[in-house]
């Protein structure tokens, strides 16, 4: 079991230094290595550790547990074929995690990032819409049941386009140096992040890496379906290409207008939905 | 903490989830035991052998709390 999780740790941190490269060199720039966000995970665990005086100790260390937990268990709901809730459960925990790593500091730069992050609640109304939507097509939430309707019918992808978007908008919000990264702007230093530092943001990287992997894997199971390995990472891969070139050419948005776009995009999955409603009974 | 202990519980811990990925591969374990043993287990095997490394040789406490 363990193996699956340093596998899509590896994979997750590859990811990650490819995001930066393509992000780089849509602006013009060369860029690091594809490689670079393991070295940097590498290189926070070599760096001094220690916990602030002001920081609640328990939480402050304990945050990095659940981080890693969570994504790791999310990982195996989607291996397992569980159901999408349960994924859905996972993102509102890391939603937990933003805020709960940022107040646990002490520091006010963690507390502002905490603040944008319950700012950014309004991240997780597309998920919310988009799992209703998935429903009325086939009527599980059951990824396994998903995966099974997308072999008879053909990828949801296109038979529910506005849900991917909608998901591929709740992912956009996820990815780091994107327009919706208003947790770690660097106005607020590195945000929520800012005082976890050597092992503790060796460890965040983990967590981080495990995100994205999973994220990225349950938009290829639910609006593509089951593929063979090499074809998942394949279209993964294209997915999280798309995602650098959307944070390469936007810049970040003030926190105000995150949760304006979000409400915006979810208001217009609402009239989606009741016109599938009315459409499919 | 001590470096040596440091060491000890993240070993521990990535025996016990490799452990229970066995017995579950042998049948001797139902699967969703074996992943949250795993999802308990890794965040404690990454914590404590990043303790283990990054600490310095010596007798000091490990993380260091203050400033």
């Amino acid at each position: 079991m363990i193996e699956y999780l340093l596998f899509a740790t590896f994979i997750g941190l590859l990811f990650h230094g490819i995001h930066r490269k393509v992000i780089a060199r849509v602006q013009g720039r060369p860029g690091p290595p594809i490689w670079q966000e393991i070295l940097h995970t590498l290189k926070f665990s070599f760096k001094e550790t220690w916990i602030p005086k002001t920081a609640s100790q328990t939480l402050f260390v304990g945050i990095v547990f659940v981080a890693i937990a969570i994504w790791s268990g999310a990982l195996f709901i989607l291996l397992s074929g569980g159901s999408i809730l349960l994924l859905f459960a996972v993102y509102l925990l890391h939603k937990i995690v933003e805020h709960g790593m940022g107040l646990s500091t002490g520091s006010p730069y963690t507390k502002f990032g905490a603040i944008r992050s319950v700012i950014s609640a309004a991240s997780e109304l597309p998920l919310l819409v988009t799992v209703v939507a998935i429903y009325f097509f086939t009527h599980s939430l059951s990824i396994a049941d998903i995966a099974a309707y997308q072999e008879v019918h053909g990828p949801l992808l296109i038979l529910a386009f506005p849900a991917a978007v909608a998901m591929y908008l709740v992912i956009l919000s996820k990815m780091h140096y994107g327009p919706f990264s208003i947790i770690e702007a660097k106005e607020i230093v590195s945000g929520n992040m800012t005082e976890h530092f050597g092992v503790w943001r060796a460890a965040l990287e983990v967590a981080y890496g495990l995100k994205t992997y999973v994220l990225l894997y349950a938009f290829v199971l639910i609006f593509i379906g089951s593929l063979p390995l090499a074809l998942t990472l394949l279209v993964m891969l294209l997915v999280l290409v798309s995602l650098s070139f959307v944070c390469a050419v936007t810049p970040m948005l003030s926190p105000y207008d995150t949760v304006t776009i979000q409400t915006l995009v979810t208001g217009a999955l609402v009239i989606y939905i009741v016109i599938l409603g009315v459409v499919m009974g | 903490m001590k470096k040596q202990t440091s060491l000890v519980i993240g070993l521990a811990a990535g025996i016990i989830a490799v452990a229970a990925g066995l017995l579950a591969a042998l049948g001797y374990l139902p699967v969703w035991a074996a992943e949250l043993v795993a999802v308990v287990m890794f965040p404690a095997f990454v914590i404590f052998i990043a303790l283990w490394w990054n600490a310095k040789p010596g007798e000091e406490d490990i993380p260091f709390i203050g400033y």
